[in-house]
């Protein structure tokens, strides 16, 4: 696939977007970094704190993970299993419907789509209060499997959305050859057409997991007595005003997000799949 | 000889569009078939009927004299060449022969393989992705993937068609010599005339979901069953006289009770053809041993006719 971006023109341009980008993401990454290791005279117990420090410490952390670690520690697994339920559903809701929905004629399935959007353009606020009705009826309340089905609500449309263009794009006589060289229904689905979607699958997983991973509304109603990360990060800097504590935790929010899409990027951005195949 | 396949009376309809009308058909065991025809005409539907990815409307359809037209694809025992070959991108060379044999649950697979990439060729790029080759060996790559299972019979859908002019040609006579060596059964879709030539033992000609005739090609060149086929088949166009038919080669020029102006030319190695009107405007060519000038009037004999009687 010959994309602009192989000419050097554009590639350019490309490179000065990306810096923009990336400067606007890194500086309150920076920001939370000097906190967290610089010492506390110089950020935020100084009138006027330095962007560039020279004393550094680890006691920040230190202090923050001893006096703290068995809190931080469940609020991190907590959050991690919530994450991995709302993407490993995301994933496998939205690979299935998703292939009901690229039988469709394309004018249909978006409709159905947007429908789907529907649900999303209610407050998370305004479901949230029933949904924990519900869940203190049905014992889910302040569990990961509870939190992650109603952060589903919110990324399972997106997630639907995503594999259902991947499966659209690839071309139909896969799957009927597939069928024709002996495969049954669930064969051709899971040993043909599922390797085939993995990108937009994979993409999907990583976005739900990412989404469920800083969501707040839902998790700071369903799930406030034993909190996920953000709740405890926000717990930290606002209702305790610790906020040595609240970056050190934050830069442990971040860690996995980068090792995930580092991990995940190889498979969603190869075009691997798209050629050895025409018309 | 034994009738391998059989279509009774197919009909297939979308929405409002009959696309195939009440077609009815036999092919041999070990026939080369081809089902010629212009694109959109519904040849690829036929072809899916047969293969059981659609279903006919109405009407039945027997391979080894078993009724299949309500069986799905995996039960029909066939193998299918599509015209983009659809590898499977996910899996390299091997894994896509392999996997009609997985799918059969079949035994020695590594050794059926080898066999069959041996017969066509492509033992060295067994281990390679499926976008790491060329045209021609997906080609081959998708040709070993219908035969490793030794399916009832194969059907292709224009296999040929996205190779280049050199490849296909030797493609062309590779497929030959399979089909002779396999003593198999082809039914083989194209819309290129010699293809059919080249490949068909008989061509069934379809237009507008119905088979305007079913011979060898040298029977629809020389007597085609309607003006329609006379004027599909062949290089140029069946001349129309009178309501009568000829050919190029069937005519002689220089002398004679018929005339026509030339228009154009066209050289074919040592051979001419001259293209023309006659007096009532009908679109005349001529095969013709030297030159004329455009504009001027050329008389030439009819050696032969066809006669299509009163047939539109």
């Amino acid at each position: 696939m010959v994309s602009e971006y192989n000419n050097p023109g554009s590639h350019k341009y490309f490179f000065i977007i990306a810096l923009v980008f990336s400067i606007i993401v890194l500086i309150p990454m920076y920001v939370l970094v000097i906190i967290a290791f610089a010492v506390p005279s110089q950020t935020i117990a100084a009138y006027y704190p330095s962007l560039i420090p020279t004393k550094f410490t680890l006691s920040n952390l230190m202090h923050a993970f001893s006096g703290y670690s068995s809190i931080l520690e469940a609020a991190f697994i907590k959050s991690l299993i919530t994450a991995t339920i709302v993407g490993a559903l995301a994933a496998f809701l939205g690979f299935h419907a998703s292939y009901g929905l690229s039988k469709l004629p394309v004018r249909l399935s978006s409709l159905i789509i947007s429908v789907l959007f529907f649900s999303t353009m209610i407050p998370s606020l305004t479901i949230a209060i029933p949904i924990s009705v519900s869940f203190l009826k049905a014992g889910l309340y302040d569990s990961a499997l509870g939190l992650a089905l109603a952060q589903e609500l919110v990324v399972l449309p997106m997630t639907i959305f995503m594999i259902t263009g991947t499966l659209q794009s690839l071309p139909k006589q896969i799957e009927l050859q597939a069928r024709v060289d002996g495969a049954g229904f669930f064969q051709s689905l899971y040993s043909v057409i599922f390797p085939l979607a993995l990108p937009g699958v994979l993409a999907a997983f990583l976005l739900s997991w990412m989404m469920s991973w800083d969501e707040f509304t839902f998790a700071i109603i369903l799930s406030p007595v034993h909190p996920t990360l953000p709740i405890l990060i926000y717990l930290d800097s606002t209702a305790r005003g610790n906020i040595l504590y609240a970056s050190a935790f934050s830069l442990i929010v971040t860690i996995p997000v980068i090792l995930i899409t580092m991990a995940l990027s190889k498979f969603i951005k190869g075009n691997y799949m798209a050629s050895g195949l025409t018309g | 000889m034994t009738v391998k396949l059989e279509l009774k009376n197919v009909t297939k309809i979308y929405g409002k569009h009959k696309v195939i009308n009440d077609l009815s058909l036999t092919v041999e065991q070990g026939e080369f078939f081809v089902i010629l025809g212009p694109s959109g005409t519904g040849k690829s539907t036929l072809l899916k009927m047969m293969v059981g990815i659609e279903q006919p409307t109405s009407g039945k359809i027997f391979i080894d004299g078993k009724d299949v037209t309500k069986l799905p694809p995996n039960k029909r025992n066939l193998a299918m060449v599509f015209q983009n070959y659809a590898l499977y991108p996910n899996m390299n060379v091997f894994n896509n022969i392999a996997f009609p044999l997985r799918m059969h649950h079949r035994t020695n697979i590594s050794q059926r393989v080898r066999e069959v990439a041996e017969k066509l060729n492509i033992s060295d790029i067994l281990g390679k992705r499926v976008n790491q080759i060329s045209g021609g060996q997906q080609q081959r790559v998708a040709l070993a993937r219908a035969m490793v299972r030794k399916p009832a019979m194969f059907l292709l859908d224009e296999p040929l068609s996205n190779l280049d002019a050199r490849v296909r040609f030797s493609a062309r006579a590779e497929l030959k010599r399979i089909q002779q060596e396999l003593e198999q059964t082809f039914v083989f879709v194209t819309h290129d005339q010699k293809e059919a030539e080249a490949l068909g033992d008989r061509v069934a000609v379809l237009n507008k979901g119905e088979f305007q005739q079913i011979a060898p090609y040298k029977e629809l060149y020389e007597n085609p069953a309607n003006p329609w086929v006379g004027d599909f088949v062949g290089d140029f166009p069946m001349n129309l006289v009178d309501g009568k038919g000829f050919r190029p080669e069937w005519a002689s020029v220089g002398s004679g009770d018929y005339s026509m102006v030339v228009e154009s030319m066209e050289s074919i190695g040592d051979v001419s053809f001259i293209f023309g009107s006659d007096s009532n405007g009908e679109h005349i060519v001529l095969r013709a041993p030297e030159k004329y000038p455009i504009g001027t009037t050329v008389k030439y004999t009819v050696n032969r006719f066809k006669d299509f009687g009163n047939q539109p």
